[in-house]
């Protein structure tokens, strides 16, 4: 773990992946981040997201998203 | 501003049907139960109905019952092949909600997989059926995507083992085949531009079925729904498949620009199958837009659109269909092509697609 969490708790879709798509930036290719998101599209979206985008979800439960970033 | 053009599956009547039904009011009013004569004239008109809905659907008269609520159709039917027999349900994840509820209700069913595109994966299929299986229930083409299901293969999967098939013809009534191996089957008539309050369904001839609600007596219908209704769904479903012969190709190919104008879009998946779906259906989603926004920068430039987000209308979660699919649930626009529709309203229409998501997208982010 790399240290960035970002916090979508109570955001409702697509709120939690916009933020996810502009802090992704934030940490180094290779690195990974924490997004907490409780909205139930997340659940969907997130796999969804880092298929379309290229990046890889390393796991996911409780309303806990770890995404590493590939590109 | 221009004039409404409705892209949406929620369509109005078929004018041919809307005279029929103003027709049938003065003639088919009489409980076709009782024995005056208007009852028999009543008959008669409920004999003619049948006889046409079964033509459309492929299916013989004596096999087609009526029920009076559309959605009620495939409940109606697939409760009663359970009811007479034992064994769990097969079906699949991308089904209405309605045959869902009736899985998550009985002991030991499976909803099986479907592939990126809303196929059923006919290898979790082989897996699902075994002796424990009372019915495998199927869709024949998904009414949110548009694709058509391998009926033919599942069915014959299910045949091997003396597994009875029904088929959900939801948007595939009227243009998709009932595959051999059918058993029971069920329509709603405002799939076809029928009026809304009846739903169709069928029994093959040796099929087991029972009457799953109490009863006094051995019936396979409620029998008290609508003959001026009944009437119209027969009229509008001959009329509305003379519009499919004649369109069902021009529908495909403004789909496909659709298609093409929405993948264009960074950021955009189009979703379901590109050729093996019905001819007049497609859905994309746009990354970082939400649906209920898409609907209405759409709906100010004139174009009614669906959409299967959250947060869109009534919906708390987000359309199971796309989630089973692995699809992007937000950003999702829904688009249904009435016949009616001009290649001049699908090239306005193509042209507003990169415009408006970069509007609610400015707006978001």
């Amino acid at each position: 773990m790399d240290g960035l969490v970002i916090d979508a708790t109570g955001l409702l879709c697509p709120m939690p992946i916009i933020l996810l798509a502009k802090r992704i930036s934030e940490i180094a290719i290779g690195q990974t981040l924490i997004l907490l998101a409780n909205d139930p599209a997340a659940e969907f979206d997130v796999p969804a997201w880092c298929r379309m985008t290229r990046h890889t979800l390393i796991s996911s439960e409780n309303s806990t998203y770890v995404v590493r970033r590939d590109s | 501003m221009n004039s409404e053009v409705r892209l949406d599956s929620d369509q109005p009547l078929h004018p041919v049907a809307r005279q029929v039904l103003l027709a049938a009011f003065d003639a088919g009013w009489a409980d076709p139960r009782r024995r005056s004569l208007d009852a028999a004239r009543a008959r008669t008109l409920v004999a003619s109905a049948k006889e046409s809905l079964a033509a459309g659907l492929g299916v013989r008269p004596d096999e087609l019952f009526l029920v009076g609520e559309g959605a009620l159709a495939p409940t109606l039917v697939l409760e009663g092949a359970l009811a007479s027999r034992t064994g769990a349900l097969v079906t699949s994840r991308v089904e209405r909600s309605e045959i869902l509820a009736i899985a998550a209700g009985r002991a030991g069913s499976t909803t099986v997989p479907v592939d990126h595109e809303g196929r059923i994966d006919l290898l979790a299929l082989t897996g699902a059926l075994d002796e424990s299986t009372g019915v495998l229930s199927l869709q024949a083409a998904n009414g949110e995507v548009g694709t058509v299901q391998p009926l033919a293969e599942a069915g014959q999967l299910a045949a091997n083992l003396g597994i009875p098939l029904h088929v959900d013809l939801g948007v595939g009534a009227g243009r998709i085949d009932l595959p051999d191996t059918w058993r029971y089957a069920s329509a709603d008539a405002r799939t076809w531009c029928g009026p809304s309050g009846v739903g169709v369904y069928a029994i093959k001839t040796g099929a087991r079925w029972r009457y799953p609600w109490p009863t006094s007596q051995d019936q396979r219908e409620i029998g008290s729904y609508s003959i001026p209704l009944a009437l119209a769904a027969a009229a509008a479903l001959e009329a509305w498949r003379e519009d499919e012969r004649a369109d069902a190709k021009r529908l495909h190919s403004l789909v496909e620009q659709i298609r093409q104008a929405a993948a264009s879009v960074a950021d955009v998946e189009v979703v379901g199958d590109p050729i093996n779906r019905v001819s007049n259906l497609v859905t994309f989603s746009a990354l970082y837009c939400d649906g209920e926004s898409l609907v209405e920068e759409f709906a100010r430039e004139g174009f009614t659109v669906g959409s299967g987000s959250a947060c869109t209308s009534d919906q708390l979660q987000p359309s199971h269909v796309l989630a089973a699919m692995g699809a992007l649930t937000h950003g999702n626009v829904r688009v249904s092509l009435p016949h009616s529709v001009t290649s001049e309203d699908i090239d306005r229409f193509c042209r507003l697609i990169p415009a408006t998501i970069s509007n609610v997208r400015k707006r978001l982010m």
